[in-house]
């Protein structure tokens, strides 16, 4: 599994690259990209903040549970730190399976667990006014109705 | 007993601090920390958080023991 933050810009060939191998059938990757508007206000650039030690352990959580579900499944994962204008890769995840359903489902339960429990806060800087930390809706604290713990990464 | 905190994005800029050691009673629950450094009453509004405790997720009774990293995880961004 290939996971790394990193403050350069991510290439996500080289992802599909290193999950590829002769017994893939499938290769499959999610890009996201800087968007140019959140809840009606448009946005000119995005800061990320990272915990690396701890990123590191919730990814080797993720290829785990991922390995648990889908044992054919080769994960990479590489998620942008710093600050990044509009259109630039924020994330890509690339997985490698022997069919497309299993890379599929592989691909969207890595993405959701990233935006859950990856430690990295995202700070949005607009046209108009302050700049604002902004919250996945994926995230749920531990205060909460549902005490933070249903499935832990 | 002495616990090491680390502070990220919203709380790293309300503690004005990326981390500290601060003595602590005994027993006292990760979420009682939180809510000791961050009253629920404060304005603004403290966010809700994940606790991680020696860098593992953990429920908000966890106690802390001498010597633990604790960090609050503020609404996560990251995707």
């Amino acid at each position: 599994m290939l996971f790394r933050l990193q403050t350069d810009p991510i290439d996500s060939l080289e992802l599909e690259r290193a999950v590829a191998h002769d017994g893939a059938g499938a290769v499959l990757s999610f890009v996201g990209t800087v968007r140019n508007e959140h809840a009606g206000r448009q946005v000119r650039q995005l800061d990320y903040q990272a915990w690396p030690e701890m990123a590191a352990r919730v990814a080797d959580k993720i290829a785990q549970q991922v390995a648990a579900r889908w044992p054919a499944v080769r994960l990479a994962m590489v998620h942008r730190t710093g600050s990044l204008g509009l259109g630039e890769t924020s994330i890509a995840v690339a997985v490698s399976a022997p069919h497309r359903q299993e890379a599929y489902e592989a691909s969207r339960y890595c993405i959701e667990r990233i935006k859950a429990r990856l430690p990295v806060w995202k700070r949005e800087h607009y046209v108009d006014g302050e700049p604002v930390w902004v919250a996945n809706a994926e995230f749920e604290g531990a205060d909460g109705p549902l005490g933070g713990e249903r499935e832990p990464a | 007993m002495q616990v090491t905190i680390y502070y990220f994005a919203v709380l790293r800029e309300l503690r004005a601090l990326e981390q500290e050691r601060l003595d602590i009673d005994e027993g006292c629950s990760v979420l009682q920390l939180y809510h000791q450094l961050f009253p629920p009453d404060q304005q603004p509004a403290p966010p809700p958080v994940l606790f991680v405790v020696d860098e593992e997720y953990v429920s908000a009774d966890t106690p802390l023991h001498d010597g633990a990293e604790v960090a609050f995880i503020p609404p996560l961004g990251g995707g």
